[in-house]
């Protein structure tokens, strides 16, 4: 019984990646939001009529994103989610995306970093979440 | 002319001269029969205050200080301190009995003062309360405005928490505006799909499933 229970746990926690992305870049940026000299902005648009939530952008401004940085680089190597990355020759930083979605919800996670720089800068992590 | 006078004719000889419609020899006549000694008692204020009126010589007490005591008479015979002729005082005795009358009453004019304050400190607490709901009103409005829009927003700076929409509402809306930016991946790779299909009637098809 125990067997089939945990065989059963072990299927739903495989089958869900997108979960696993999205609770730790979720996670991660909930500890850092309370962090001293960082910003954290939590917006959340609704549906006058209905109060029904439309679309939460979070915002987290960090000197220190260095881990981060290395959260978001483990889950490029990834395939299981749409990725691109945006380079900005003018000032020298880079823009990871990550992207996942349902039918009910899209998800997109951006992080804006200086890759050169000595913990990597100022580190700007952005996630939208649009409901359908 | 005869002193002899009844109460009713010694009465109407009096009220004549609080009007200043005596003439010199009515009045002469007059202050002889408030003089004697019988005299009907309910008169004797009125012959104290017309006796001193007429006599030729008067105190120099102030007027005002004498109202105040309310002595009424007695303020009226300062204030005819060098009028003290009888032409002077028929013609001013009508003035001189509404000066007695208030002199009897020093204080009635002030009542009137504490009123009009009063009036006016109410008009004044009346406006307050007004503008007082009139921001509550407009500020609940807003807040409920806020709420239908932004509710559940808030900003963490250096570890402390801001939850007020009305403080934080225009870093909401840039904030909000970025997402309005993006493009939406799953879509734009929707419209690749459906752009790489040449045939119209298929894509229309594909769209439409696409989007039920």
């Amino acid at each position: 019984m125990m067997k089939r229970y945990l065989l059963a746990l072990l299927f739903v926690l495989v089958s869900q990646p997108h979960a696993w992305a999205q609770n730790r870049i979720d996670k991660a940026v909930e500890q850092h939001s309370t962090l001293g000299s960082s910003r954290f902005t939590s917006a959340v648009e609704r549906d006058p009529k209905t109060r029904a939530v439309q679309k939460v952008v979070k915002v987290l401004e960090t000197r220190h994103g260095s881990k981060l940085v290395s959260l978001f680089k483990e889950e490029m190597r990834s395939d299981k989610y749409e990725k691109s990355v945006r380079t900005n020759d003018s000032n020298d930083r880079q823009m990871l995306v990550l992207t996942c979605g349902s039918e009910q919800q899209t998800r997109i996670y951006m992080l804006d970093y200086a890759p050169s720089a000595h913990g990597n800068g100022n580190v700007k992590v952005t996630i939208i979440i649009k409901n359908k | 002319m005869h002193t002899n006078f009844d109460l009713n004719e010694a009465r109407a000889l009096i009220s004549r001269f609080y009007s200043s419609d005596l003439s010199p020899a009515e009045l002469e006549a007059l202050r002889s029969f408030l003089r004697k000694a019988d005299c009907p008692a309910v008169l004797r204020d009125d012959a104290r205050v017309i006796l001193m009126l007429t006599e030729p010589e008067l105190d120099a007490s102030p007027a005002t200080a004498l109202l105040e005591e309310g002595q009424a008479a007695t303020a009226t015979r300062s204030l005819l301190r060098h009028t003290a002729q009888p032409d002077a005082v028929h013609s001013d005795a009508g003035g001189l009995r509404s000066a007695t009358r208030g002199a009897a009453r020093p204080d009635s004019g002030s009542r009137r003062a504490p009123r009009r304050w009063l009036y006016r400190a109410l008009g004044a607490a009346a406006v307050l309360t007004g503008m007082a709901v009139g921001v509550w009103g407009y500020r609940s409005y807003q807040m409920q405005w806020l709420e239908a829009r932004y509710g559940g927003s808030y900003v963490i700076q250096d570890g402390q928490r801001t939850t007020d929409l009305r403080r934080i509402r225009t870093e909401i809306e840039q904030t909000l505006a970025l997402a309005d930016h993006q493009p939406d991946p799953i879509r734009q790779a929707e419209v690749e799909v459906l752009e790489a299909i040449d045939d119209p009637d298929l894509r229309q098809e594909l769209h439409r499933l696409l989007n039920e």
